[in-house]
């Protein structure tokens, strides 16, 4: 081998392992060494997960050496944000404090999946507490403290909620993440720290075995270097599961073939970036430039819908019954954020009607996504508006107004739609920034293309941050 | 000026139900915090309710009757 792999995508790790050049142990016990040393560094890890590792290494170790190679992940080592469910003694912690000797005795489905594809646990990753659900001002509202971003000077925010599994894939501590996004928690920190996310159609990924926050708003996902990376985990973690009703019956299959010479057809949401900051814009800018040379770039426009409204309105109705006893208990005021938090408790009185509304809003808002995306392989826009903030800062503190607006993050997890966000550049102080590619429903295969080919023909992906 | 007086006594109605069930575990500034919740809350249920439904719109609901095959 002649690079370390710790940059390496799946892609280039896979056919290591199957040829041998590099055992399992080797890499597991490789990406374990770094995790331990670098994970804290970030405020990345919860728990590393040596022992299981160590023994689902050597399982994979000799099962390639039979000649019995499973795919893409097999013997690839990864980490799980905190709030998915593992078997054996290993807490699962919810990223907070009142859960931190929390054990599930059970494997989330997500995980047995990855484990029958031969991929390698070997740590859980740090997030906001309760995934955000509560709402939260600082970064510090995790049992584990703010994750920071390897990039600029390590100063800032990773995003959140999927905050650990950002911070570990950008630092090269894993090949890939799961994160889990029922409102921006696997694009943000896809965003902030540089680094491939996918958000899978709601129902793609079994949510059986992972902290509910929202049960119609909660999705799984990969976060990895690559785009291509996210198609391969994807393929082995996408499928209909009896434990989880919510997941869908179309089945995936991930399409990696050559998207170069496909001409693309995109929209454009109008006025997608101009309240961002100044690099934002650049970098959008030039990413556009690059898409007019595999495709077509047409401006369109929602119809004018509550969608903020309907969303914000199912994730404080579906988190307020979910952690009603929690509410009761008064453990509340263990979690680590600030005194804002307690303005969660509001949701206890929104009333039913109110819900309802919000879910036949919902059947509007996802007639007008299918009507207008139908036409398109992706509608193109940005992640975030601005680069990270700085752990110190209040997360919402900035000076763009109109940021409360948020069309296609809301348009896309009430409708439950696909995204996938890659790196575009960086902005302020060495700081990344993203695009994203967001598609119909079950439309992963058509994003990953166009990231893919985005991808092709920029560099930004392999580009990493120094120790 | 009677949009105002709407807003206002929604947003009385839940935070006094929210103190009677909670302000033995809620002291005086984490009230306060409840209370800009339900200014939010209320917001936002004004912003949904401003947009017109029928009776043709239906929730996209989750319920599925029972099947036996899917659990199999």
């Amino acid at each position: 081998m002649t690079k370390t792999p710790e940059f390496l995508p799946i892609r280039e790790l896979g056919p290591l392992l199957r040829t041998k050049e590099v055992s399992p142990v080797e890499l597991a016990k490789f990406f374990l060494d770094r995790l331990e040393a670098d994970g804290p560094k970030y405020n990345a890890l919860v728990t590393v997960t040596r022992e299981r590792a160590l023994k689902e290494a050597r399982k994979a170790e000799a099962e390639i050496s039979q000649g019995q190679y499973k795919g893409a992940l097999h013997g690839i080592p990864y980490g799980v944000k905190d709030l998915i469910a593992t078997a054996g003694d290993i807490p699962t912690t919810w990223g907070a404090v009142p859960f931190k000797n929390q054990i599930l005795d059970y494997d989330a489905t997500i995980v047995k999946k990855l484990s029958n594809s031969g991929a390698v646990l070997i740590g859980k990753l740090a997030m906001i507490e309760l995934a955000g659900g509560m709402g939260y001002a600082y970064p510090q509202a995790s049992a584990t403290g703010p994750a920071i971003t390897p990039w600029g000077n390590k100063d800032s925010w990773t995003g959140g909620s999927s905050s650990g599994s950002g911070a570990a894939v950008a630092a090269g501590l894993v090949p890939f993440a799961i994160g889990s996004e029922t409102w921006g928690s696997i694009l943000m920190p896809a965003h902030n720290c540089g680094i491939s996310g996918l958000r899978p159609t709601y129902g793609r990924v079994s949510r059986y075995g992972a902290m509910p926050l929202s049960w119609t708003l909660d999705k799984l996902g990969p976060m990895c270097l690559t785009a291509d990376d996210c198609g391969l985990v994807l393929n082995e973690i996408a499928g209909r599961d009896p434990y989880d009703h919510t997941t869908s019956k179309s089945s995936f299959e991930y399409d990696d073939q050559d998207s170069s010479g496909r001409k693309f057809k995109f929209a454009l949401l109008k006025d997608m970036v101009v309240n961002g900051e100044e690099a934002v814009k650049v970098n959008f800018g030039e990413s556009l430039k690059i898409l007019e040379q595999i495709g077509t770039i047409e401006e369109v426009e929602f119809p004018d819908l509550p969608y903020e409204a309907a969303t914000r309105t199912i994730l404080n109705a579906e988190s307020a019954s979910i952690f009603e006893d929690f509410f009761d208990s008064g453990q509340f005021h263990e979690l680590s954020g600030d005194i804002s938090k307690f303005g969660a408790y509001s949701r206890l009185a929104v009333p039913a009607t109110d819900y309802l509304r919000a879910l036949r809003i919902r059947d509007r808002i996802c007639n007008v996504a299918d009507k207008l995306l139908g036409n398109y392989d992706a509608i193109i826009g940005t992640p975030r508006n601005q680069v990270a903030t700085l752990i110190s800062q209040p997360i919402r503190v900035s000076s763009i107004t109109g940021l409360a607006r948020d069309i296609l993050g809301s348009v896309g997890n009430i409708a439950g739609l696909p995204s996938v966000a890659v790196p575009n550049g960086f902005g302020d102080r060495g700081l990344p920034t993203g695009i994203q590619f967001m598609g119909n429903a079950h439309g992963e295969n058509s994003i990953l293309a166009a990231a893919r080919a985005y991808q092709g023909i920029t560099d930004w992906h392999n580009q990493h941050p120094s120790d | 000026m009677g949009e105002d007086n709407e807003r206002n006594a929604e947003i009385e109605k839940r935070f006094n139900f929210l103190e009677a069930r909670f302000s033995k575990q809620l002291d005086k500034e984490e009230m306060a915090e409840v209370l800009k919740g339900v200014e939010s809350t209320v917001d936002i249920s004004i912003a949904m309710r401003n947009f017109d439904l029928t009776y043709k719109d239906e929730p996209r609901s989750v319920f599925h009757p029972y099947d036996k095959e899917e659990k199999s």
